[in-house]
């Protein structure tokens, strides 16, 4: 369940608890998943463990066997820890090229036949009013 | 609004296989954890700021001309000062005056290690 990524510069920090220079280890997410009473593995327990394991400034790798994905409580969220997602923000002044640069990226990406989205977040919530906005609350529109 | 939206949308894409999201937003880089919060999981993430000087961001002209390119370009003044001290720290400032779209895009793939 690591991301199996091996580059990582200095520069790709992760916004909480990611330390390059850690020290890893290994979890048996089987286990520690049908570690709690009941019939089904629970993921907040691998979960509960990673994060105990990230506060005392190690890093997780969590194996498990091939069973749990078909056995766990949580397969949506375990599908995504199993193919951990990656995200790249870009963020900047109106006119400096964000957008340019993320169809180029798509561009070059595709070439290279690597499976990506881009989405432009300006253009999720280009509506009037606002949601929450004065003209929102005091419903001003017609 | 947007989060929600977006949740919608990468949950879409995650369906079908995809792991891997450009986002780009003004202040996407200031709002990071909310938007994570939305895409959810325990992604990797990297966020970039790109930056210009007002001189370039004249020059380039604003392609998005409206009603008010002044005002546009106040606007976009005023998103560079409060980008660069509400940016949190770890996140990449990338320069782009004098720099073509193709490097930058290779640099941020490189930096992904999305080769």
């Amino acid at each position: 369940m690591s991301t199996g990524s091996e580059k990582q510069s200095g520069e790709t920090t992760e916004p909480a608890g990611g330390d390059a220079s850690a020290a890893l280890v290994l979890v048996d997410g089987s286990n520690v998943a049908h570690s709690s009473e009941g019939e089904q593995p629970e993921l907040a327990n691998i979960v509960a463990v990673c994060d105990k394991l990230r506060e005392e400034g190690y890093e997780p790798v969590v194996v498990v066997d091939a069973a749990l994905r078909h056995q766990i409580d949580d397969r949506v969220g375990y599908e995504r820890m199993v193919d951990a997602t990656e995200v790249l923000f870009i963020g900047g002044r109106s006119g400096v090229g964000k957008s340019s640069v993320a169809f180029e990226m798509s561009r070059r990406l595709a070439t290279a036949r690597s499976r990506h989205a881009v989405t432009e977040g300006g253009n999720l919530d280009m509506a009037y009013p606002r949601r929450g906005s004065t003209a929102w609350r005091r419903r001003l529109w017609r | 609004m947007a989060e929600k939206t977006l949740a919608l949308i990468w949950r879409n894409y995650l369906d079908v296989g995809y792991r891997k999201l450009i986002y780009t937003k003004t202040n996407s880089v200031c709002s990071v954890e909310e938007l994570v919060a939305a895409i959810g999981g325990r992604p990797r993430v990297v966020a970039v700021l790109l930056g210009a000087t007002d001189h370039t961001i004249r020059k380039r002209h604003l392609r998005e001309i409206g009603s008010a390119p002044e005002e546009q370009f106040a606007r976009s003044r005023r998103a560079a000062l409060r980008l660069e001290k509400e940016a949190a720290e770890w996140v990449v400032g990338v320069s782009t005056d004098a720099r073509t779209v193709v490097s930058i895009a290779e640099e941020l793939i490189e930096l992904m290690g999305w080769r």
